[in-house]
């Protein structure tokens, strides 16, 4: 079954084309980072009006280069939640308006149970029963995922999400935006020795807290700087990061022991972090675990993982209706 | 020519199906803001109803606006999808002269009024010559005491519609004195088939497919950019 893919729900406008939400067709991405760097973050009317001047030549490009004609298109998937209400409805009417033209079914997905399928397009073997963590900059979330379209809440951000907070932390210490890659990139000429928050208050939840992290940060600076003193970014970029990485880390395994699962994923964009993937590796072996992480194209916002999920859904639930709404707030369920 | 008409300008949102001099369906659905993702169903339900097919069409107009941002997007990204889908052409419509083909007095300059922000309208000025419609002035934002400064130089009976008039009609009878005339009940909703009458001669005139380049008239920049250049003009003008 051939799957047409549109995501849409922030600043990648993206088409793919997915055989049995496995095999890559096609993965087409344009990103609008360039046009909301000056804003130091993304713009919602910005971007709604950037998705609709794009999202039919990247559909066009989705086809092309897939090597196939509308007709062999099988089903036709959209992101309908959660994200930026106007983008969102740009690739979701999109989608539905051509199911209709080309008689072919319709599928609502949820974005955040699209990032947990990037990993099977990666890793032909992986099955559920599983834990994913998904880190990105819209969300922070530990999900439980016992076999395909059932999953299970065991924790989510509180405040920011991991990604937001790494932005935020690389505008305070002036490296522009987005703030993961310039981190991680200034965190290994530094050490991590700066004790920023003192403990770990959701320690015996799964939920994650990146508020008081990034704040710590923000007034050491400015203590700083109204001293007059030297800042030492890098310190403070790889103090910040073990402190993200480990809380992440301490979420995630303590889950795979309590729920006796053998098997973890890493996805979003701040999946691409280089010492969060390298702690976890380490943590994994020592436990006898097997880590999965998508390749850097598969981490952040694709329709690949947005077609494969909506494989998988049509497989359980069937289609969508024409008339489904763009639920910005969309959980998972 | 079989032609689709899409609006979503507006709170009321238009679809229109003409077949030659025939209208199949020209129908109204309540689209509040935000809610015009519902429209593929309505859609197809207008269809099933008259029992005509999609793959039926051969050409699609849809409404520029200027209105809702969102409504506009979801217009164009239906209208764009169908007619992509369906391997046909696109052409926009001025919404605002959608509307002023709905004035029926004789000889009089013809105004459309939609809602903007901050008490603002959109606003474009037409007249009717010899079945034809001529535009005046092309959409613009307008202050309504601006607005109605520079009608009132004309001289001449202006008819003012659009949805939403009623909160105007105090305010532009008297500024008007004994100018103004008012659009009334239907006269003030886009009809998907007096746009899709509009997409043909647009159609017709020179063949060109605006598939591709056909986006909202929205008319302003986002506020993002607005302030942001301020700031940078600001600190541009210091040095
Ligand atoms: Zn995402």
């Amino acid at each position: 079954m051939l799957v047409l893919g549109i995501e849409s729900s922030c600043d990648e406008t993206a088409v793919a084309v997915v055989e049995d939400g496995r095999k890559i067709w096609s993965n087409i991405i344009l990103s609008q980072i360039d046009k909301h760097s000056k804003f130091g973050g993304v713009v919602p009317e910005l971007a709604a009006r950037c998705h609709l001047e794009v999202i039919l030549e990247i559909t066009e490009e989705a086809l092309r280069v897939a090597e196939i004609s509308p007709q062999e298109i099988d089903l036709v998937a959209a992101t309908y939640g959660p994200g930026l209400i106007g983008g969102l409805l740009v690739g979701l009417s999109m989608a539905k308006t051509l199911s209709l033209a080309w008689e072919k079914p319709f599928v609502g997905v949820n974005h955040v149970e699209g990032h947990i399928y990037a990993n099977f397009l990666a890793h032909q073997e992986l099955a559920p029963p599983l834990i994913c963590l998904t880190v990105s900059g819209g969300h922070t979330d530990l999900i439980f995922m016992p076999d395909y379209g059932k999953y299970e809440i065991l924790g989510s951000t509180r405040d920011d999400a991991a990604g937001e907070a790494f932005d935020k932390v690389a505008r305070v210490l002036g490296l522009g935006y987005p703030g993961g890659p310039l981190i991680d990139r200034l965190a290994r000429e530094g050490t991590p020795g700066i004790t920023l928050v003192q403990h770990d208050a959701l320690a015996a939840t799964y939920d994650f807290s990146f508020s008081g992290l990034k704040t710590a940060v923000v007034n050491l600076v400015h203590r700083l700087k109204q001293k007059g003193e030297i800042i030492p970014a890098p310190d403070l970029a790889a103090s910040f990061q073990r402190q993200v990485v480990s809380v992440l880390a301490d979420r995630a395994f303590r889950a795979m022991e309590e729920k006796k699962v053998k098997t973890l994923i890493l996805s979003g964009g701040v999946a691409a972090n280089s010492e969060l993937r390298e702690t976890f590796s380490q943590e994994a072996t020592k436990r006898g675990l097997q880590l999965f992480y998508p390749p850097l194209d598969l981490c952040t916002d694709n329709a690949a993982m947005i077609a494969a999920c909506g494989y998988y859904r049509f497989q359980r639930f069937g289609s969508s209706p024409l008339a489904l709404a763009a639920a910005p707030r969309l959980k998972i369920s | 020519m079989r032609v689709l008409g899409i609006d979503t300008a507006t709170r009321i949102g238009s679809i229109g199906f003409i077949d030659g001099d025939q209208v199949v369906f020209d129908d109204q659905v309540k689209i509040k803001p935000g809610g015009a993702e519902k429209l593929p169903a309505v859609l197809n339900e207008a269809f099933n109803k008259t029992g005509r097919r999609l793959e039926e069409l051969q050409l699609i107009a849809v409404g520029m606006g200027p209105g809702s941002y969102t409504g506009l997007r979801v217009g164009m990204a239906i209208a764009k999808g169908l007619a992509f889908g369906l391997g046909i052409p696109l052409v926009g419509i001025v919404t605002l002269e959608a509307l002023a083909v709905n004035a029926q007095q004789q000889g009089a300059l013809i105004c459309p009024v939609l809602k903007s922000r901050k008490g603002e309208v959109y606003a474009g000025l037409y007249q009717k010559k010899a079945g034809f419609l001529e535009e005046l002035l092309p959409p613009m934002i307008w202050e309504p005491e601006k607005l109605v400064d520079l009608l009132r130089e004309k001289r001449k009976p202006v008819v003012f519609l659009g949805e939403g008039i009623e909160e105007h009609t105090d305010y532009f009878s008297s500024a008007m004195e004994n100018f103004a005339l008012f659009g009334t009940g239907v006269e003030n909703l886009v009809h998907g088939a007096e746009l899709a009458r509009l997409g043909r001669a647009e159609w017709e005139k020179n063949k060109e497919n605006q598939l591709y380049t056909c986006l909202p008239l929205y008319l302003r920049r986002t506020e993002a950019e607005v302030r942001w250049e301020e700031r940078s003009c600001g600190v541009g003008s210091a040095d």
